[in-house]
């Protein structure tokens, strides 16, 4: 500890909110990845600490129905997939992308250090959301 | 008893003190206690002071089974390796350092040092197991190795190398063994006398003495030569300079003498315990217990769950306490230096949690973390997507996933 932070009990560095999404983390589960309403963003390795699964269900005027994640990694991480997860419901995929790490940073008030979290979670929207448009397009069948 | 929570499962970070040695230890404080100076040859006080620091001294040394004279005060076992590595080696001929990858922040720190100011040093790989080969050291000896650096019990760990096969060694090609005994002392048997120990380092607060006091065990014949790192006032034959903390070696003399009455009772308690923790815990699937099965330390088990990381699996155990690598680097995420150097892959290694047993574990506080460790571990790999494909049978760590 020789930076002089102060440890804290584990969870106390984080919002109510983040806390309660760690502790009662909604939209837990698995969609089929080969159906055609389904994106399935697939980031991160075991090595680095972090591997999120995001799915989205999505009607064909591309509004997003239904949600699910599995996540490897920390307390943000699990949390703000949860959150997240829970965000997307009834979003268009346009505003749908619109959600960023700085965003998902400020909504659940995430430790600055811990940014990198919100960046992994991101990229797992951002791979879903492509998943789904390359199923979705023409050329894809 | 009834159960109290949080739940302390890490006795190998540190001990409460043991009532007794408290008790004692308030004796040495204020004016109506013993507060002299033990350096103070003229007066009732001094003497007063001067006969406890020499009791304890030889309950110390009754411990390990050492001359009393051969007992060094220090601050702990942190102190005491900084005296017996840079004192041996600033003392003797060799500019060369052997220990292993495993050992303790303090010893790699120090070598660390000395390797800055021109040491070469080896740092031996164990075997998987944790346990040392004694013929991979043998090769490691140069003609000019000054000294041998080993932990007896390994913090992280708990496993117990041979000091009695490695001290065989030791002696015969004429090299210093210095062993780190911080986890060790009161835990199990050690004889410096039926080993070819040269110096073990001491700490108290390990076996339910005072924070703040160790010692150095300094064989007495063949004299060793070691130059002290503390100089002042001449005090304990001028290797460590500075007045002695009598309340606090007082502590450490009565935990060492409760150590050497009760160390056979509580090992076989405790290592019941331990068992019965790892027999609730080890039908989970994908768990590895890391280190040998034996020889082992009665009170530590380290434990690594597949799928899951020990920072999410401690966010949801609030009222376990238990470390995930060792105390001094549980700041920082990194998994644990000790699980690399065993070959542990990294995505096991920072799953990790040491669970470490104690004096005053109740079996009742093992009954509670097996069900809430089953509970948070069931629950996270409910969550992780690597717990699913090993569902589907393939194995994670085989899978292509993308690099940094």
């Amino acid at each position: 500890m020789g930076d002089g932070v102060i440890p804290l009990q584990p969870l106390a560095r984080y919002s109510d909110l983040l806390r309660e999404h760690f502790e009662h983390p909604r939209h837990v589960g698995t969609f089929a990845e080969d159906d055609r309403t389904v994106g399935t963003g697939w980031v991160g390795a075991p090595t680095l600490g972090n591997v999120i699964k995001l799915q989205i269900k999505v009607t064909p005027l591309g509004v997003i129905t239904d949600v699910c994640f599995k996540a490897y990694g920390g307390v943000a991480a699990i949390a703000l997939c949860s959150w997240v997860s829970e965000w997307l419901h009834g979003k268009t995929l346009d505003e749908a992308a619109t959600m960023d790490n700085t965003r998902l940073a400020e909504q659940l008030s995430l430790p600055a250090l811990e940014i990198q979290s919100a960046v992994w979670v991101e990229r797992a929207l951002r791979a879903a959301l492509a998943d789904y448009q390359r199923k979705a397009s023409p050329t894809a069948r | 008893m009834a159960l109290r929570l949080p739940v302390y499962l890490d006795y190998a970070a540190t001990t409460p003190l043991d009532r007794r040695v408290a008790e004692i230890m308030g004796r040495f404080l204020t004016i109506d206690g013993e507060f002299g100076n033990p350096a103070s040859h003229n007066h009732a006080w001094g003497w007063a002071a001067r006969a406890a620091v020499e009791t304890a001294r030889s309950q110390v040394a009754a411990l390990i089974n050492a001359d009393p004279k051969a007992i060094v005060w220090t601050s702990g076992a942190t102190e005491s390796i900084n005296l017996a590595l840079k004192g041996a080696a600033a003392a003797n001929k060799g500019r060369h350092i052997v220990t292993a990858k495993t050992e303790h922040r303090a010893t790699l720190d120090v070598c660390n040092h000395l390797e800055r100011s021109g040491y070469a040093i080896t740092y031996l790989d164990p075997e998987p197991d944790g346990l040392l080969n004694p013929e991979r050291l043998a090769a490691a000896l140069r003609d000019d190795t000054v000294l041998v650096s080993l932990m007896h019990v390994n913090n992280e760990i708990g496993v117990i190398q041979d000091v009695a096969a490695i001290g065989r060694l030791t002696r015969e090609q004429g090299v210093l063994l210095h062993v780190d005994g911080a986890q060790s002392l009161g835990k199990c048997p050690l004889d410096v006398q039926a080993t070819s120990i040269d110096l073990l380092s001491l700490s108290a607060h390990k076996i339910h003495g005072p924070k703040g006091v160790g010692a150095l065990y300094v064989r007495r014949w063949p004299k060793l030569r070691l130059a002290a790192q503390m100089h002042g006032g001449g005090q304990e034959h001028g290797l460590r300079a500075g007045t002695l903390a009598t309340h606090q070696i007082v502590g450490m003399g009565e935990a060492c003498r409760i150590a050497t009455q009760e160390m056979a009772d509580d090992n076989a308690r405790i290592g019941r315990l331990r068992d019965r923790l790892w027999d609730g815990l080890r039908d989970l699937g994908n768990i590895r217990l890391h280190g040998a099965a034996a020889p082992r330390a009665a009170g530590i088990l380290n434990v690594s769950f597949a799928d899951i990381t020990g920072e999410s699996l401690l966010a949801a155990l609030p009222d376990l306490a238990v470390s995930t690598g060792s105390a001094c680097s549980s700041a920082n995420q990194e998994p644990s230096h000790v699980l690399r150097a065993l070959g542990c892959p990294e995505p096991l290694a920072r799953s990790a949690l040491r669970f470490s047993l104690g004096r005053f574990t109740q079996s009742e506080e093992i009954d509670w973390t097996i069900g809430a460790v089953r509970h948070a571990v069931n629950r996270l790999r409910s969550l992780s997507p690597l717990w699913d494909l090993r569902q589907q049978g393939l194995e994670p760590d085989t899978l292509q996933w993308e690099t940094a």
